[in-house]
């Protein structure tokens, strides 16, 4: 009996410690899954913010060097000097990223790191990172091609990238650090067979550090958008200002020579109407008013916006057409914010249209929605402009605001519509999305 | 013998330096001294960027008279690039040639212009010399003249005023080099 009862207890010991076995395993599945997952998309995140980061290096590079023939015989102090400038200006807005140059014969050259915590200027490279950056510069000006390794720390993961530099054996280099990083699952993987319990701790940690990673992907979205927003803001206010001061300055000389002519105040007029409309727009984009939507024909607001253009597309050399199947067509919708999105959104095709080409705006009509596409003949917009197109203050203007596609969108949207981009055949194509 | 070996090389090496004194100057101080005497203002800017260029050429030649080449070149360049700014007054006082730019070219000119302008102020704060220091804001005017010619279509008023900004941003980029250069090593 007692044998029997023995017999049983080391049976039920040993089914238990099979469901421990098998419940541990399947966590540790689970777990190392959600970790590789988040962690993936944090890399994926980063690795684009890189790229971009390079681009821009790049091309700064290649125009700073070639509109200076005496580059090569600088010293390589001013060299360094020069390109510490131009990598301060391009990182400052790719905040957490630092980089620089690297060539064979300087080795390292232009370094900052402009979002650095301290707000002091950072000059040293990184001494633990520095033998792998220096060893995947050397790789990518071997293999003439760009390059990313990701170090994995005790602590933090650090994402390095690099790509040939404009100048014949250089390179460009950055990185990034993604604090917190996850541990290692696989080498707790024996301890937590033994002990469930912390395999369903490490699963709620999982899930925390993937929340962790996602909260810090947001955030960090959150911050770089509000970084241009600033650096936009503070650009578009301080040039109408400084233009005013020394409009003012030269009205004090010429009043004090008595040269003072009426139209010497147009100047400061056109300055601030230029920093009320900046207001104005602004204002537009926090506080959209109400929109009162209602079913309606498209047909006579877009017949209205063509003819409101009609003089400066004639002006232009550009032809606008109205491509629309049925007259009937109706969606819901406010007509003055449609009117508004709209003429944004031609007036940017004629801008960016070519003398001789068409702007077409067409109607098409599907089972929930009526979608409205604005399509010119321009160079389109390449990867990094899509990206941020609708972001604040973004412009490829030089007199833009870079307000007119965010007040556009958020236009829409208050409707329950949506504005996006999508290439065009030629050039660009702009997608007005409006319930019915 | 090895002796004498080593004392023939000395000697040879002795008479294979060059003659003494400076060896030339890649921007001629000289030449640019007689064009500051020579120049005359067309307005206020222009005499603004005379001076400065006056100002940035006397360094130049403190540090060539006491050997420090490399950075009597960055001062040279700063002293150009201020005179430069004067001759785009000028030509604006002129009025515009036969050859208008480009609206499209001048977008992309302008656009390099912002990111330069972008440099000043890193380039004061490398400079750390208080008189460069109005230099950065002074180009960030020129460059909002230039948006503002744009915008009314006076292109060319847009790329002269550009120009200027350019130039500017230039000097202060050779300023700050010539403030970070190595000490010379001991002769």
């Amino acid at each position: 009996m007692k044998r029997l009862l023995q017999n049983r207890l080391v049976l039920q010991l040993a089914l238990t410690l099979i469901a421990a076995a098998s419940l541990a395993g399947i966590s540790i599945v689970v777990i190392t899954d959600a970790i590789r997952g988040a962690e993936s998309v944090v890399l994926n995140d980063t690795s684009k913010t890189l790229s971009a980061a390079l681009r821009e290096l790049r091309r700064e590079q290649q125009e700073r060097t070639s509109s200076d023939s005496g580059w090569p015989t600088l010293p390589a102090a001013a060299r360094d000097l020069s390109l510490r400038a131009l990598s301060y200006t391009v990182l400052s807005s790719f905040p957490g990223v630092e980089g620089g140059f690297y060539n064979r014969h300087d080795q390292f050259l232009g370094y900052s790191y402009p979002t650095h915590d301290t707000g002091s200027l950072k000059t040293d490279i990184p001494s633990a990172e520095r033998p792998a950056i220096a060893a995947l510069a050397q790789r990518t000006v071997q293999q003439q091609q760009p390059v990313q390794t990701v170090l994995r720390g005790k602590i933090d993961l650090v994402v390095l990238s690099a790509v040939p530099g404009a100048l014949p054996g250089s390179a460009i280099w950055v990185m990034k650090r993604l604090p917190g990083r996850a541990q290692h699952t696989d080498r707790a993987f024996l301890p937590l067979l033994v002990l469930i319990a912390a395999a369903l701790c490490s699963i709620l940690g999982a899930l925390a550090i993937g929340l962790k990673l996602e909260a810090q992907l947001r955030r960090e979205a959150r911050l770089r958008s509000l970084g241009r927003l600033a650096a936009g803001l503070a650009h578009e206010i301080r040039n109408p200002l400084n233009s005013i001061r020394l409009t003012v300055q030269l009205l004090e000389h010429r009043l004090r020579s008595g040269r003072l002519a009426p139209d010497d105040f147009a100047t400061i007029r056109a300055e601030v109407d230029r920093l009320s409309t900046l207001l104005n727009d602004l204002l537009d984009l926090q506080r959209t008013r109400q929109p009162q939507p209602k079913s309606q024909p498209v047909a006579p607001v877009l017949e209205h916006c063509l003819a409101l253009l009609d003089r400066q597309a004639q002006l232009s050399g550009v032809r606008l057409s109205l491509d629309i199947p049925d007259r009937s067509i109706s969606a819901a919708f406010d007509a003055h914010q449609l009117t508004q999105a709209l003429m944004n959104l031609l007036l940017n095709a004629l801008e960016a249209s070519p003398p001789g080409s068409t702007v077409t705006l067409s109607v098409r009509r599907h089972k929930s929605d009526v979608t409205l596409e604005v399509e010119d003949r321009g160079p389109g917009l390449n990867h990094e402009q899509q990206e941020h197109l609708f972001e604040p203050f973004y412009t490829t203007k030089p007199a833009g605001t870079g307000l007119g596609l965010a007040v556009s969108r958020e236009l829409i949207r208050s409707q329950g519509g949506d504005l996006s981009y999508q290439p065009g055949s030629a050039g660009a194509r702009f997608i007005l999305q409006l319930p019915t | 013998m090895k002796g004498l070996v080593i004392l023939l090389s000395a000697v040879s090496l002795l008479f294979a330096q060059p003659p003494p004194g400076p060896p030339p100057h890649p921007v001629s101080l000289s030449e640019l001294r007689r064009r500051l005497e020579a120049a005359r203002p067309v307005d206020l800017s222009a005499s603004r960027a005379l001076e400065y260029s006056r100002h940035y050429l006397a360094l130049a030649e403190q540090a060539h008279n006491g050997g420090r080449l490399p950075e009597s070149d960055r001062y040279a360049a700063a002293a150009n690039a201020l005179f430069h700014v004067a001759d785009h007054q000028q030509h604006l006082h002129n009025g515009p040639g036969p050859r208008q730019p480009r609206p499209a070219e001048l977008q992309d000119h302008l656009r390099r212009v912002y990111f330069r302008t972008q440099q000043a102020n890193f380039f004061v704060r490398a400079a750390r010399d208080r008189s460069a220091a109005p230099l950065a804001p002074w180009a960030r005017e020129f460059y909002q003249l230039a948006l503002r010619a744009y915008d009314r279509h006076d292109y060319f008023a847009a790329d002269e005023n550009a120009k200027c900004a350019e130039e500017i941003v230039n000097a202060l980029e050779n300023i700050a080099q010539a403030a970070n250069l190595p000490p010379l090593p001991p002769a």
